[in-house]
């Protein structure tokens, strides 16, 4: 195992009360693997990668749990260490390839800043190595590019760039926070046939996070499906979009456009309700106000996550035979 | 792109709107007139020639090729003094500016970086100095520091202290949210790196204008600071000086008001061009014009 996450859980404080955004979320990813982080907006996606990174800000703050990353529990990294830790071996790419390169600087400063962070390289090997990036994303006229400004290039262009940068100190986890969303769908094929080549190429570990499901029966092994802070499903990817267990899943993959089932007239499916506010959880099992097999026990008591089948864990009564 | 081109570009987007060119050649003048003033002025600033008391400039039936702009109650050159005086006014308005960017930038990007309790606390003693009148407060602070022109250029740079750090705050605060930012956080960047290497240079825009319209009123609030006597002494050639020493002949020899006067508001007038100027062409929306 590269990563293993153990019941990790990142709370804010605020002054409507504490605010689980993260809880109890445990996952592992091994090396050169892909795992996918699926859900909605504000299901504490995002807060997990910056918790990896220990970059979660004040109010938020990791209350428990432990990453323990290539051997050793980050969490209890100094912030000095953590620096070391963060573009060395584990980095991140990030969804809005528009704002995440500085603009007041050129590529060529960009990739040097974390080879330099990093590294202990003289001028000239500095120089080849940032070539080499900028090669390993396929960009054409490297030498030339990295004299550019960011505002010059397309956005699938500075994606590309961005992943240069990320990928540069060859890091073991990449953690890529919806890196395509911004992007147009020619591009985004692109983009993640990239990954997946620079996953085989170089070992990498993938932590991808993403609310897109078409994109991760491209890039996944394993997928951890995410609800109000929680894990209500894991399984490797074959087996998750062949029989989702939870109701939440099933509901999300029913609400995939498909073009041979059904007739032209048939209604998209939708997941009754909204999230809920994670000020204002509902008690019991989170997302039984949505679910359509919900029944007494489920508005009382929280479904843990169980292994339903080999490698195939669930948080969900249906599935434990309870209703 | 190189660092070069991007210049070009921006000497076209500048170069585009006259009226700053005009400034800016009303400045670079200025400027030449400074460094040059040795050159320039026919006598020395203080030197007196009582013969030729409050003779008026050389168009006058009365006046002189000699004394160009006329003579003061002193009978020392008007010209001169100007032209000596462009040096004071010119090192005031970049010291006085200087300085306060000097405190006004940390203390700006500092509150807005670290946020909290930090940030609280400087903004307060920011809005309590921003409630006393600017000139107020300028006053105070020569009153207690004493009159000099080296006093008075203090107290000019702590007046602009507030609106500096207040601008750069804002800036940094809008800069710190974007995704660069926690970019190159993530790649291992220090605190320090962040604020001054990756934050800050986004912000210079805004700071580069506003430090330029500074500059004019700086002119201004130290001639205001001379003009009641908190500022340049005499027999200094400082054009605030010199209008308070022009005030009791006022009917008698008006010239001896009207050029510095004039002197003052050429400089002010240019700067605030150039600051307009430089507003436009800072902003990124107007290149896609023309």
């Amino acid at each position: 195992m590269l990563i293993e996450v153990k019941d990790l859980a990142v709370h804010f404080r605020t002054d409507k009360g504490v605010i689980k955004a993260v809880d109890g979320v445990s996952f592992q990813i091994p090396h050169g693997k892909t795992l996918c982080l699926v859900g909605e907006s504000g299901c504490g996606k995002s807060v997990t990668s910056m918790a990896i990174l220990g970059l979660v800000d004040h109010p938020g703050e990791v209350v428990a749990g432990e990453i323990e990353f290539d051997g050793r529990n980050i969490l209890e990294c100094t912030e000095k260490e953590m620096r070391k830790v963060r573009g060395a071996d584990i980095s991140m790419i990030f969804q809005d390839a528009m704002t995440s390169l500085n603009p007041c600087f050129t590529v060529d400063f960009q990739i040097k800043e974390v080879l330099k962070l990093h590294q202990n390289l003289k001028k000239k090997a500095l120089h080849a190595k940032a070539i080499e990036a900028l090669e390993m994303v396929a960009i054409p006229s490297p030498e030339k590019r990295l004299k550019e400004y960011p505002f010059k290039m397309s956005g699938g262009m500075r994606q590309r760039v961005m992943i240069a940068v990320a990928m540069a100190c060859q890091p073991k986890l990449l953690i890529a926070d919806e890196p395509t969303t911004a992007l147009d769908v020619t591009i985004q094929a692109q983009v993640l046939e990239l990954m997946n080549q620079l996953k085989k190429d170089r070992n990498t570990s993938i932590l991808f996070i993403t609310h897109d499901l078409a994109v991760v029966s491209e890039m996944a092994d394993h997928v951890a499906v995410m609800y109000t802070g929680r894990i209500v499903e894991k399984a490797d990817c074959i087996s998750l979009f062949r029989k989702p267990m939870h109701p939440y899943t099933e509901g999300l993959l029913r609400s995939l456009p498909s073009e041979n089932k059904g007739r032209r007239k048939s209604k998209l499916h939708s997941i009754e309700g909204s999230v809920p506010s994670l000020s204002a959880l509902p008690q019991g099992c989170t997302f039984w106000p949505r679910c359509p097999y919900a029944e007494e026990i489920c508005k009382k008591e929280q479904p843990l996550l169980k292994e339903c089948e080999s490698g195939h864990f669930v948080a969900c009564f249906k599935t434990e035979g309870v209703i | 792109m190189g660092k070069k081109e991007i210049f070009l570009e921006f000497c076209k987007v500048f170069s585009r709107n006259k009226a700053a060119l005009f400034g800016l050649g009303i400045i670079v003048v200025l400027l030449l007139v400074a460094i040059l003033a040795d050159f320039i002025a026919p006598f020395q600033p203080i030197e007196q020639n009582i013969s030729v008391r409050l003779m008026p400039p050389a168009w006058n039936e009365k006046g002189s090729l000699t004394y160009l702009l006329g003579t003061d109650d002193f009978g020392r050159d008007l010209f001169s003094r100007i032209v000596y005086g462009s040096r004071i006014s010119l090192s005031i308005g970049a010291i006085s500016v200087g300085f306060s960017l000097m405190i006004g930038i940390p203390l700006g990007v500092f509150a807005a970086y670290f946020g909290g309790v930090v940030d609280n606390i400087l903004m307060r003693v920011i809005d309590i100095m921003m409630a006393i009148p600017s000139l107020l407060m300028a006053i105070v602070i020569v009153t207690i520091l004493g009159p000099s022109l080296q006093n008075a250029m203090i107290a000019i740079a702590i007046v602009y202290i507030p609106s500096i750090s207040r601008l750069v705050r804002g800036s940094v605060l809008a800069e710190k949210q974007k995704e660069y930012v926690i970019a190159s956080r993530v790649n291992g960047s220090s605190n320090l790196r962040l604020i001054f290497i990756v934050i800050l240079p986004n912000c210079l825009g805004p700071i580069i204008v506003q430090s330029t319209m500074n500059f004019a009123v700086a002119v201004v609030e130290a001639a205001g600071l001379s003009f009641l006597g908190l500022g340049a002494q005499p027999p200094t050639p400082e054009w605030g000086a010199m209008l308070v020493d022009s005030f009791e002949y006022l009917l008698k020899a008006p010239w001896m008001i009207g050029f510095p006067g004039l002197a003052i508001f050429l400089t002010v007038f240019g700067f605030n061009l150039i600051g307009d100027g430089l507003m436009d062409a800072m902003d990124p929306k107007s290149k896609e014009k023309g």
